[in-house]
C-alpha cells in the first residue's frame, strides 16, 4: 500500500521527480512531498506517534517549559530591567520568607479562598436543592445563575466596582434609601476591614452559578427509590439530605471543593481590577504579590520562588482536602 | 607635592592657563549652535517602519509623526497609545527580548529603571543645552537618552462658576494656607442632611504630591541625604500629614467620597477648587466644559521651596531595535527638537512651563494662566527638581490608605516608609532632590 503511495507521489508519467529544473517538476515533487505525508499518516502508527508527538510537544513547550524555568528561576537573582541571571541559591527564598508582606499576602489568599469555596459550595447546593424543588422553570433558573460565570471577570470586576462606588454606587444608594447606610457612606472597596469581604461577595456572585450546574447534575442522578424507600421508612427532610444526598452527591462535591481551591488560591482578576491589593496591602493575596515582584519591581527571581510556594501550598491543601472528604474511596 | 599642584607654578604661567580655560569656555559656548536639523534623506531612501509606543493619549504624538513622514516619506511611523498600567508592565520586557518599539513614550518616574535599554542620544550637551533649560535632567550617566520639554507641578486649580458664586473675586486668591482654609470654608456646601455637595478644597488622587510638596515648603527632605532610600517617619512628615488630615476632619473642607480624583470631582463639579499636577488643566479643556482657574500652591512663611516639579518625557529610543531602525529613530527625535512648532504642540497640550527658552515668551505659551503664572513667579527655580520612581510612591499611597482608614498616622508613616525602602532596595535610583539650587535654606 505505501509502495504504490510512493509511486504515485514520484510521478504519474512514472518519471523521476528533480527538485532543481522546471515549475513544473518543482511542483511535481511539491506534490511528492504532500503525498508522502498522507501516506504517513494513513499509517495508524504514524499518526498516533504525530498525535502525541503534537501533544507532548504542546506541553513541552507552554507548560513543562515555563514551570521548569520558573522553578531554575527561583535560584537566581533574575531580573530583565538589569539584564541579570545570577546564582543566587537559596537566597530569594530567604527574601521572600524575610518579606512580611508574604505571611500576609499568604493569609489573604487562605482566608479569601476560604470564604469563597465555602460560599459557593454551600450556596450552590442550596440553590441547586431549590431549582430541584420547584415543578416549572429549571432550565430558566439554571441558565439565570450560570451567566454570570460565563461573564469576563474583568467586565464583572468594573461592574461591581460601580456597584461598591461609595458615593453614587447602587449599593450605598439602596442601603441610604432604606436608612441602612449610617451617618457615612460605606467605602466599601477603600476600607481596610471591608475591601476582602467586597471581593468575596462579588466573586461568589459571579461564580456560584458553576457549582449549582454541577450540583443539578449530581442531583438527577441520584435514584428516585431512594428518597421513595426513605419516605416510607419514616425519615425527616434533614436525615434524607444527610443520609442519601450527601452521599450520593459527594464526588460532585469534591469536584467543586478541589477545583475551587485551585482557582481561588490563584485569584488576580477580580483583585487588581477592584483593589490592586490594596487599601494598604487589605487584599494583597499571593498571585498579586506575584505579578507586584514580576512586574512592578522586576525581581523575577523571587516572583518565581513565590510562584513555586504556591503551587506547593496549592497541592498540599488539595490533597489533605481530598483525603478529608474522602476523595479515595466510593460514593 | 605634585607637580600639578598650581599654587606653586609662577603668576604668569597661572594667568596664562586661567586665560586659556576661559576662552575654551567661551569658544566652546559659542560653538554651541543649538539643535540643528539638516537631514535630506534617511534609511537611503528605502522604506522603513518604526513603532512607536506611548502611555499617553495626547495628539501631538501623531502631528510629530506626521511632520517626520511628510519630510520623509519612505518611513512610515505606527504609533500605539497604550493604557498607563499596562504599558510600564510589558515595556522593559518587550524592551528586553527586543520585540518592543522603536520609540519609547517616557515618563520620568522610570528614568533610572529603564536607563540601561535606552539609546544614547547622538547630540552634543552644550548645543541641547544652548536652547533647554534643565537639559541635565535628560541625562543618565554621560548619555542623553530623553527629553523633558516641559515642567509641570502641583497648583490650585478652582472653578470659576463657584468661585463667583461664593462671592469671591480675584483678590482672594490664597497665597498662605491659612487664607485657603478660608476660602475653602466659603466653597463648602452641603444640603440640609448635612450631606456635602460641593467640597470646598480636595487633594484626591493628589495625596502624595501634597505631601511632598508640603515636606519641601517646610525644609523636609523625602530622601535621605545619598539620596538612595525614603525618609517618611520623621517628625516634620507627620506635621504635614497632620495638617493635611486637618484639612479634611477638622475643617471638614471635602469628603473622600465626592470623588476618586480631584479631575474627576472637578470635571463633574463637585469640587471647587483642589490641589493636582498642571496636566489636569488640559483634561479639564479635554473631559468637561468647567471654567477653571489657576493659582500656585499657597506656601508656609519662609518656606524654601513651593514644591516639587516634575518634568513631562517626551520619547527615548530603544536600545535593542535593529541599527537602521535606531538610525531613523534617532533622527526622527533630533527633527522634534529642533522644530519650535512640534515642542510647542507638546508644551501646549501638557499644560507646563516649556524647557525650549525661546517659548518663554511665546503668545500661545502665555495664554495658558497656569504657564503664564508659573512662568512669572520663575517656578522652575523655586520648586525642587528630582525624579520619584514609582516604586516609592507605595510607601505614601499606604500612608493614604490608612488615613482614610482612620489609622495612627505615625504608625503609617513608619510602616509607609519600610515599605518604599524595601521596594527601593536594589534599584539603584539616586535622588537629585539635594542638587536644588536652594537646598541650604532647607532646615536639615
Amino acid at each position: 500500500m505505501t509502495k504504490g503511495r510512493i509511486q504515485r507521489a514520484t510521478s504519474p508519467s512514472g518519471a523521476p521527480c528533480s527538485v532543481q529544473g522546471s515549475p513544473s517538476a518543482q511542483a511535481r515533487a511539491r506534490t511528492s512531498l504532500l503525498a508522502s505525508l498522507h501516506a504517513a499518516l494513513r499509517s495508524r502508527r504514524s499518526f498516533l506517534v504525530l498525535g502525541v508527538g503534537f501533544v507532548l510537544g504542546f506541553y513541552l513547550i507552554f507548560q513543562v517549559f515555563p514551570i521548569g524555568l520558573t522553578a531554575v528561576g527561583s535560584f537566581f537573582y533574575w531580573s530583565p530591567l538589569q539584564d541579570r541571571f545570577d546564582f543566587a541559591g537559596l537566597n530569594n527564598y530567604r527574601d521572600m520568607l524575610a518579606d512580611p508582606l508574604f505571611a500576609k499576602a499568604v493569609w489573604l489568599n487562605l482566608y479569601f479562598t476560604a470564604a469563597v469555596v465555602a460560599l459557593r459550595t454551600a450556596l450552590g447546593l442550596a440553590i441547586a436543592l431549590a431549582i430541584m424543588s420547584v415543578w416549572i422553570g429549571k432550565g430558566l433558573f439554571r441558565t439565570i445563575y450560570f451567566l454570570p460565570v460565563i461573564a469576563p471577570m474583568i467586565a464583572v470586576s468594573l461592574l461591581w466596582r460601580q456597584l461598591y462606588d461609595p458615593g453614587f454606587g447602587l449599593i450605598n444608594v439602596t442601603l441610604h434609601a432604606f436608612g441602612m447606610a449610617g451617618d457615612s457612606p460605606i467605602l466599601w472597596l477603600r476600607d481596610t476591614r471591608l475591601a476582602m469581604p467586597a471581593i468575596i461577595v462579588m466573586t461568589v456572585w459571579k461564580e456560584v452559578g458553576y457549582a449549582v450546574v454541577i450540583f443539578l447534575a449530581a442531583l438527577a442522578g441520584v435514584p428516585r427509590e431512594l428518597y421513595e424507600a426513605a419516605r416510607i421508612d419514616g425519615a425527616k427532610p434533614g436525615q434524607t439530605f444527610r443520609l442519601i444526598t450527601l452521599p450520593m452527591i459527594r464526588p460532585a462535591m469534591i469536584f467543586v471543593v478541589i477545583t475551587s481551591i485551585i482557582s481561588y488560591l490563584q485569584a488576580f482578576g477580580q483583585i487588581f481590577i477592584m483593589t490592586k491589593g490594596g487599601p494598604a496591602y487589605a487584599t494583597f493575596t499571593t498571585v498579586y504579590q506575584i505579578f507586584d515582584e514580576a512586574f512592578i519591581l522586576y525581581n523575577f527571581g523571587k516572583a518565581s520562588a513565590i510562584s513555586l510556594t504556591l503551587f506547593a501550598i496549592t497541592l498540599v491543601i488539595s490533597v489533605i482536602s481530598i483525603r478529608v472528604m474522602g476523595g479515595d474511596d466510593d460514593p | 607635592m605634585s607637580r600639578f599642584e598650581t599654587s606653586q607654578w609662577p603668576v604668569g604661567i597661572r594667568s596664562a592657563l586661567l586665560g586659556s580655560i576661559a576662552a575654551c569656555g567661551l569658544a566652546s559656548a559659542a560653538l554651541a549652535q543649538g539643535i540643528v536639523y539638516d537631514t535630506d534623506v534617511v534609511n537611503d531612501g528605502a522604506p522603513i517602519t518604526l513603532e512607536y509606543w506611548t502611555p499617553y493619549g495626547w495628539g501631538f504624538q501623531q502631528d510629530w509623526i506626521d511632520a517626520y513622514t511628510e519630510r520623509h516619506p519612505n518611513v512610515t511611523i505606527n504609533l500605539q497609545s497604550q493604557p498607563w498600567g499596562d504599558y510600564w508592565n510589558k515595556l522593559p520586557v518587550a524592551l528586553r527580548n527586543a520585540d518592543g518599539p522603536d520609540i519609547i513614550g517616557m515618563h520620568i518616574g522610570w528614568a533610572s529603571s529603564l536607563a540601561n535599554m535606552l539609546e544614547p542620544w547622538p547630540i552634543d550637551f552644550e548645543d541641547l543645552d544652548a536652547d533647554y533649560a534643565l537639559s541635565w535632567s535628560n541625562m543618565v550617566g554621560d548619555n542623553i537618552l530623553f527629553m523633558n520639554m516641559s515642567v509641570i507641578h502641583g497648583g490650585i486649580f478652582y472653578n470659576k462658576k463657584h468661585w463667583t458664586a461664593a462671592g469671591l473675586t480675584e483678590a482672594d486668591i490664597p497665597e498662605t494656607w491659612d487664607e485657603l482654609r478660608d476660602v475653602a470654608n466659603r466653597l463648602t456646601l452641603r444640603n440640609e442632611a448635612g450631606q456635602m455637595t460641593q467640597a470646598g478644597f480636595c487633594y484626591q488622587g493628589a495625596f502624595r504630591d501634597l505631601l511632598v510638596d508640603l515636606n519641601y515648603q517646610t525644609g523636609t527632605w523625602n530622601f535621605s541625604p545619598d539620596g538612595t532610600s525614603a525618609e517618611m517617619n520623621k517628625p516634620a512628615v507627620l506635621k504635614n500629614l497632620e495638617f493635611m488630615v486637618s484639612l479634611y476632619d477638622d475643617d471638614g473642607l471635602c469628603d473622600p467620597i465626592i470623588a476618586e480624583t480631584n479631575w474627576e470631582g472637578m470635571g463633574q463639579e463637585r469640587i471647587a477648587m483642589g490641589y493636582v499636577y498642571n496636566w489636569v488643566g488640559g483634561w479639564l479643556d479635554a473631559n468637561s466644559n468647567v471654567d477653571w482657574g489657576w493659582f500656585p500652591a499657597p506656601v508656609f512663611e519662609g518656606a524654601p521651596a513651593i514644591g516639587r516639579n516634575n518634568v513631562e518625557n517626551s520619547f527615548a529610543v530603544s536600545a535593542a531595535s535593529p541599527d537602521d531602525k535606531k538610525a531613523v529613530a534617532l533622527d526622527f527625535v533630533r527633527f522634534v527638537i529642533s522644530e519650535e512648532d512640534l515642542v510647542l504642540q507638546q508644551v501646549l497640550e501638557t499644560g507646563g512651563v516649556p524647557t525650549l527658552r525661546s517659548l518663554l515668551d511665546h503668545p500661545l505659551v502665555l495664554e495658558n494662566p497656569i504657564a503664564a503664572e508659573s512662568i512669572a513667579r520663575n517656578m522652575i527655580e523655586s520648586t525642587v527638581y528630582g525624579p520619584i520612581p514609582v516604586a516609592w510612591e507605595a510607601g505614601y499611597d499606604y500612608v493614604r490608605d490608612i488615613v482614610v482608614d482612620g489609622g495612627d498616622l505615625a504608625t503609617a508613616l513608619a510602616e509607609g516608609e519600610a515599605i518604599a525602602n524595601r521596594r527601593l532596595s536594589g534599584l539603584g535610583f539616586v535622588s537629585a532632590e539635594r542638587d536644588y539650587p536652594n537646598a541650604q535654606a532647607f532646615g536639615e
